[in-house]
This record gives structure tokens, sequence and C-alpha cells, in this order.
């Protein structure tokens, strides 16, 4: 994927960026508005970014040109934060609310359907000044954007055919362990609460028809996630013909009645030949689905009353606040301690359980071993491989290597994010963008961006970068974005007579 | 004596001249007994009389208000008719001591929606679950509890039996005058029109629900039938179910409104459940593949993309250029199974793009389970919507 130009507008003023294969963002000072630039960029490219105290992104508009692998050019407009519009070269335009079909849009910038792999990719490709040069395998992005290296490696395997139905009953193993992680705090707190109040009760009486109970309640959870997940599918599908019937509205479209050349027809949804029945079938599907959902969720509620309160009290509530306040009013002689333990003994199992199947199939998949490879190759160019090498086992999945600190976590995490990125080329069969901001840090040594800038060159070519610095850094063939003073210098005022910029 | 009668001498009697008092006066309601909580089981009785009547006026009806501002059930229509108006009464047992308490309570209610409606209404109608709800010589006769819904003008009772109501009709003006003390509701009858009265039971006794809501799987035929659908038991089994989930236990209070399309959206879902892949391969002769198989590996996959506009509209788009070419033909089995074999090569690179594991000789039933479905969808929904007037 190939960033051409980027268009911002901003109290009337309207600025365009236009860029090359590799690109320095540069300024004399700091907080000018290089790494808002950057922040604009994936903001623009439908990512929910936050803006900045200085630049909030609520008050901007944004055009961005991209050219995708196929060679398609994609311009994308963001309106608003709710939502943005694509057009590809044949003029489509497709009109995308956000973050609701957030991958649906990155599915078309990156092509690819693996979720797992569009939900990861920033973390891989953007070193954000603040977070990026720390955030190894697990962690914060940006704003709400989150990385995670397990569901990384299953974006990326997504493709091996041969794997597919391993990879969709770990699919389904990763939501069952999600529910069962809830189960796990739920009951925890109950106990806790139970254990504050020192009540031991040890009768044991009744116990078996509770755990059959609690059982009965664990498969009503599972199936509410499923019709929960179904729903939302469904939802989409009728958000999509929502936009579309709205823009029929809007357009106010005509068509020539045929048989008198005086008469034309309004088109609108009762007269456009079979979509109606399509939006009312749709329609009536989230109908049927959220009866269905509720009758289940009365179910539980029904058993979650005969499992620990007589007087109505819920006290399974996803919210943990709701619970807390709920249980404060519970009579917190009946809970039965033991079956509480015992089943958070048996979730605690079933969870370790599903944790080791996903694990093993990360571990030893194809990407993985790949991964670390690559990871190797680059922190021995940038002379971390000891560090590394002494946390040998499992380094990619550990949290041990934070602790380093100071240029060697930096350059540690530079070789992940350059073998995240490599593993990404080539999963694409394409180049993704790189965007460092700040590659200097605080206490990086001018030798080591060099050898920064000295990976780029050697490997990663192909690839578009963007680098803010105040500092120099060396490329080769490089455009440079000179920032003065603030980002908007230099703007032109909108002209009101060219509202849509889709043809930029 | 009948009725009207009956009441005016009533009222002469007890000096009743107050008729044309300025009703702009009117207060709020005192006496209005449905502001009451409904017991459970009289909760669901009034939720299987608002069906009832939903799919008793089906291709007129707008919504229905379950515990209305009004009335227990309040119906309200399209093309310019006028609301209906419903006063339910329900005990536990098909006899009842209280009938003619019941009756009262009724006529109080449906005379104060009478005024306050300024007589715009096209029916009052007060509904039991019991036997002989007015108590007279001959009312096997005329309500013989049998299942089904039996309505009765009360003109056309006996005249002892209208003199009965026409007694209470009287108690209950005098009521609303003692206890609005003059200063709220009146007991002006102006706007109560007696040919607009119905008195109606539905008998709800049985062993167990079939037996219990006869009247209401009776009813659910009509739209069935509207549909174009076949009737079946699983299917008013299904409908019965999918409506006592949907208004009765997922009701958050009481105070339900069913809109039309409410009634209608479980038929746009049983009609296409039915429709399964084995379904599908008998219609389109695929003996070549197996139908589980196919089922488990891309039932989900056809499911998922037949919603897609980008691919149901230019198949149905394709079908009207098919049958244009071919000069107005007769769109049966046969001319459908010439379209799919038509269709298949351009169906198939785009369907390759949503999904590309497939094997390749996959596609080919693939896309031919998928034309014939969506066809078959776009048919059975406009069916459904021109039968029961949402169109």
């Amino acid at each position: 994927m190939y960033i051409n130009s980027l268009i911002i507008e901003h109290n009337d003023l309207r600025k365009q960026f236009t860029f090359g294969k590799h690109n320095i963002i540069k300024s004399a000072s700091n907080s000018v508005g290089k790494s808002t630039l950057l922040r604009i960029m994936f903001f623009a490219l439908g990512y929910q970014i936050p803006g900045t105290v200085k630049f909030p992104f609520t008050k901007i508009k944004t055009y961005i040109k991209v050219t995708v692998k196929s060679g398609d050019v994609l311009t994308i407009f963001r309106p608003s934060k709710d939502n943005a519009v694509i057009k590809n070269s044949n003029g489509d335009e497709t009109l995308y609310s956000l973050p609701a079909q957030e991958n649906e849009l990155l599915s078309n910038i990156w092509e690819s359907d693996s979720i797992f792999l569009l939900q990861n990719i920033l973390g891989a490709i953007y070193l954000e000044q603040d977070k990026g040069w720390t955030l190894l395998n697990r962690g914060t992005v940006i704003g709400n954007i989150h990385f995670n290296i397990d569901e990384l490696i299953l974006g990326l395997t997504n493709d091996f055919s041969e794997k597919i139905q391993q990879y969709e009953s770990i699919l389904s193993t990763i939501r069952q362990s999600k529910l069962v992680n809830e189960e796990i705090k739920k009951l925890k707190i109950i106990r806790n609460i139970a254990d504050l109040n020192e009540i031991n009760n040890k009768q044991a009486q009744g116990e078996s028809s509770s755990e059959s109970t609690l059982k009965e309640h664990n498969r009503i959870l599972f199936k509410i996630s499923i019709k929960k997940q179904e729903l939302n599918d469904i939802k989409k599908d009728l958000r999509d013909q929502q936009n579309f019937k709205r823009f029929i509205d809007r357009m106010k479209l005509r068509i020539q009645d045929p048989y008198d050349k005086e008469k034309s027809i309004p088109v609108s949804m009762d007269n456009i030949k079979y979509f109606s029945e399509n939006y009312d079938y749709i329609r009536a599907r989230v109908a049927f689905l959220d009866t269905e959902l509720k009758k289940l969720q009365f179910q539980k509620d029904a058993l979650e009353r005969k499992m620990y309160a007589k007087d109505e009290t819920k006290l399974f509530e996803s919210n943990n606040l709701n619970l807390m306040n709920s249980l404060k009013s519970a009579h917190i002689e009946e809970i039965d301690q033991q079956v509480l333990d015992e089943n958070i003994k048996a979730l605690q199992k079933e969870k370790n359980n599903l944790a080791k199947i996903i694990n093993t199939f990360i571990n030893t998949s194809q990407v993985a071993i790949n991964l670390e490879q690559k990871i190797l190759f680059f922190s021995k160019y940038l002379n971390v491989l000891d560090s590394i090498e002494k946390k040998r086992n499992n380094y990619l999945f550990t949290s041990n290597l934070k602790s380093l600190g100071g240029t060697i976590l930096h350059n540690i995490v530079f070789s992940f994010k350059m073998a995240y990125i490599s593993e990404i080329d080539k999963f694409l069969s394409s180049h993704v963008p790189i965007v460092l901001d700040s590659p200097h840090g605080r206490e990086v040594e001018e030798k080591n961006v060099e050898k920064t800038a000295e990976i780029l060159d050697n490997y990663f070519k192909e690839n578009q970068t963007f680098v803010a610095t105040i500092y120099d850094f060396k490329m080769k063939d490089v455009n440079t974005i000179f920032i003065k003073n603030n980002l908007m210098e230099d703007a032109t005022p909108i002209n009101d007579n060219e509202l849509n910029l889709l043809n930029f | 004596m009948d009725i009207k009668q009956y009441v005016t001498s009533k009222r002469d009697e007890n000096n009743f001249n107050v008729l044309n008092k300025d009703i702009r006066k009117l207060g709020t309601r005192k006496i209005k007994n449905s502001i009451a909580v409904p017991s459970a089981s009289g909760w669901y009785f009034q939720i299987i009389t608002a069906v009832i009547y939903a799919l008793d006026t089906i291709t007129d009806l707008d919504y229905i208000q379950v515990e209305g501002e009004k009335e227990d059930i309040e119906i309200y229509f399209d093309n310019n008719i006028l609301p209906m108006y419903i006063q339910v009464k329900h005990s536990e047992s098909s006899e009842t001591a209280k009938r003619m308490d019941f009756l009262k309570k009724a006529i109080t209610s449906l005379l104060t929606t009478s005024i306050e409606t300024r007589g715009s209404y096209s029916r009052l109608i007060y509904v039991c679950n019991f036997k002989d709800p007015i108590k007279f010589d001959n009312s096997e006769a005329y309500f013989w509890f049998k299942k089904e819904l039996i309505e009765q003008n009360a003109t056309n009772l006996p005249k002892s039996a209208q003199e009965k109501i026409g007694n209470h009709f009287v108690q209950a003006q005098m009521d609303l005058h003692t206890s609005n003390q003059g200063a709220g509701y009146e007991y002006n009858d102006i706007f109560f029109d007696w040919d607009k009265f119905i008195i109606a039971t539905i008998n709800d006794t049985g062993a167990n629900r079939e037996t219990k809501y006869q009247t209401l799987f009776d009813k659910m035929e009509i739209l069935i039938d509207l549909a174009g659908m076949q009737v079946s038991s699983i299917l008013k089994k299904n409908l019965y179910e999918y409506y006592i989930t949907a208004f009765y236990e997922n009701a958050k209070s009481y105070h339900k409104k069913i809109q039309k399309i409410d009634i209608i959206n479980p038929l746009f879902i049983f009609i296409m459940k039915n429709i399964t892949i084995t379904n599908i391969a008998e219609k389109i002769d695929e003996d070549e593949f197996d139908v589980d198989l196919a089922t488990n590996n891309y039932g989900d996959f056809i499911e998922t993309v037949s919603e897609s506009t980008s691919i149901f509209l230019p198949i149905l788009d394709h079908f009207e250029v098919f049958k244009d070419s071919k000069n107005s033909p007769k769109v049966n089995l046969q001319f459908i199974k010439s379209f799919i074999l038509d269709e298949i090569k351009t169906l198939i690179p785009i369907l390759k793009r949503h999904n590309d594991t497939f094997a390749p000789n996959d596609y080919q039933i693939i896309a031919k389970i998928l034309i014939y479905k969506i066809i078959l969808k776009s048919n059975n929904i406009s069916k459904i919507k021109k039968g029961t007037g949402l169109a």
C-alpha cells in the first residue's frame, strides 16, 4: 500500500501534503505538529486515532489518496470521526460508519479479510513517539488501539488452507476462553465478598443441584455469546442497507417514464425492485434474533436468581460495579462458598486447557518460527542479540524483555517491528508503509539511529517510509516535508464551490 | 324494550338530563380500572387477545397497543379506519360469580373511552374468557363457548339480555356521575354507539396450550393463508412461541406496542428456514453432491452472501434481463433452472472474491444453490408482503 497524498481541512483552511517513497517530516524544534501529521494520516485511513489538545480531530476533515496492491487508487474521505467514504478508480463510493465498520474499511486498504491482521497492522508499522518504541508484543499502540502478538500470528496464519479448520476451532476456543475468563472474574468477586464476611458455609447440602445449575448457567452464557455474535453480524448488513436507503432518499433521483416523455418517476425504496424484500428480511432476522437473545437472557436471569439470591438481586451483571452493588444487598449467607471455589477451580482449569491449546497452536505455527528467525537477524544487526539470547525461551511472547529499558529496549522493539512488517509484507504480497515517530528517542545514540536507517535501506527498500524527526536521518531519495511553526501554515482558504474533493 | 329505549327510559326516571354538558371540561379518569397492574395470567390472556385481534385485522392493521392510555387493548389501522378499543376481563376459571361486576366495569371504561374519543372509534369491545358474560336465560345460544372468537353485537341479543346490559350501563353512568361529583366524567352517552358495541368471548380452557389457545392457533391460519404459505402445525407452533416470547416473555412493562411488521416478521424467517439445502438440491436435481457435506461446509457462507446487496441485486437484475430476453416466459422451476445455468459463470468469480478457500468444484454447487435461494427468497417475501398488505 502506498500513500500518495493527504488533504487536511481545519477551520476553513485546507492543506495538501504530497508524499514520496521515503518521507522525512522535519522541523527545527519540537511541538510544531510532526506527530500530529502522522496521526492524521492514520486517522484519514479510518483508524480511531485520538486528536491532540491543540488539534482535536473532531474538527477536521481529511482526504487521503492511496494506491493499493491491485493498482487501484482509493480516495478516502473522512468527514468526521464517525464515518468515511471510499471512492475507487471506477468512481464507486462506499460509506462506512465508524468504528462499527472499521474492519470492512480497513480490508479495502490492506486488501485482506483477516480481522486479526487488520486489527494489528497498525501496532506493527507505526512506532508512535510515546508508546511505540516500548511496545514489544502486547499493549496499547495509541488511544484505544491495541496490539497483540498472538492475534497477529493468527491473522498471518489465516491463509494456510490446510490449517483452516484448526484455525477456526482455535477462534472458537478463544471465544470460549474469553467467556470462561469473565466467569472466573465474577466468581472471584463473589468469593472475596463471601470471605470478607467470614461466612463459611460448611454444609454441603444441595451442592450437586447447585453445580448442575451452574453448568446450565454456563451453557446459557455460551449460547448468548453465540447469538450476540450472530446478531452483530446481521446488524452490520442492516446498517449497510440503511446507509444505502438513506443515500437513495438523499439523492432525490428520478427516472424517465419510458411511456410518457413528460413524466418522471421519483426513485424510492418502494420502487427499486427487489431491494425492499431483502431489507425487510434482514430486519425480520434482527427482530427474530433479538427475541431469541432476550429469551436466553431471561433464562439466565432466572437461573441466577435461583443460584444466589431469593430476593431477585441480580448477582451476575457484566458490569463489575453493578455486581458489587447488587452483592452488597444480597444475602451473603446464601452463597455456598464451596460450590463457588470448586467452580472457580474448574473454570481455571478449563481456561488453562484452552490457553494451552491456543498457545501450542500459536507457538508452533510457521509464522511464529519465521518471526523468531527474523527478530534474531535484526537484533544481531543492532547488537542486542545477547539480551534476547539470555531470555532464549519463548522470547517472542515474553514480557521479560521490557525490564531492559533504554537503548537496548529501543533496538529490540525495532527488531521485533521489522520482523512483523517483513511477515506482513510476505502475507499480503505487498509492502506496507513504515512510520517512525522520533527514532532518536531520549537516550539513543547517533550510531544506533544510523543502523536503523541502514536496516530500512537494505531490507525495506520497497516499503514507503515516514520518519518524523528534528535530527538528520539518512535515507536515499528523500521527500522532505518541513514544518516551520505549525501544521496548517501556508494553508489555503476553502472555496465553497469545491465541496467534494473525492476526485483530487 | 331494546337497549337504547331502555337506557333512555331509565335516564328519565333518574333525572339524568345533563347530557349536553360541556365535555371539554373532562378531567382525568377516576374509575378506569385498567390502571391496575394485571395479574400474570390476566396479562397473558391480554396478550393472547391482542394477537388474536391482530391476526383478525391484519390486512388493515397499523399497530396494537396493549395497556394503552384508554383501554386494555387499542387497535389502530391504516386506510383511515377508526381505532378499535377493547376492554379485557379475565377469570381464573370458566365460571365466575363476578361476571356482572366485570360487565359493569367494562362498560364504565368503554363509556369513558367513547367520550374521550368523541365517538371516533370503529368498535368498542368487551372481551372475556368465561361463560355467559351477561347471565341471561338463553346465553348458550349466543355465547356457545366453543374454540372460536365469539362476537355478539349487544343490539342483536334478546330483549331480556339487552335490558340487563342497559341496566348495568345506567348503573355505570350513575357511578361515574357520583365518583366525579359532576365535575369530571359524566354519564354522557351521546358518543356511545350501541351498534358498535360488541361483547366477545374467548375460551381458554384446555389441557395443553394447543387446546387452550386453539382460537389463536386457528386465527394464525388466516395469516398463513394470506402469506400464501402452507398451513402446518409446526409452523403454527413456531409462530405461537415467537409471539409469546416477543410480546409476553420479553415485555419489559405492561405497555406493549405490537406493530403489524412484528406479527409478520417471523413468517419471513420461517419461510426461509424451511428451505434447506436438501430442499433446494431436490428442486434443482443436484444429485451430484452430498447434501450434508454441502450444508456443513458452505451453508453459512451461502446464508451470508445471499444477504449481501452486491450479490443478490446483480443476480436478480440478470434474472430480469434473462426474462426479458425470453419474451414473457412462464416462470416455473424449469425456467429458473435454465437461468441458473446461464448465471453460474458470472457468479463464480464473484464468489471466489468473497471466499477463495473452497475447492474448485464446490463453487458450481454453491452458485446453483445460491441463485435458487435468492430468487425463491425474493418471491416468497414479496408474496408475503403483498398478501398481508405490507407492500
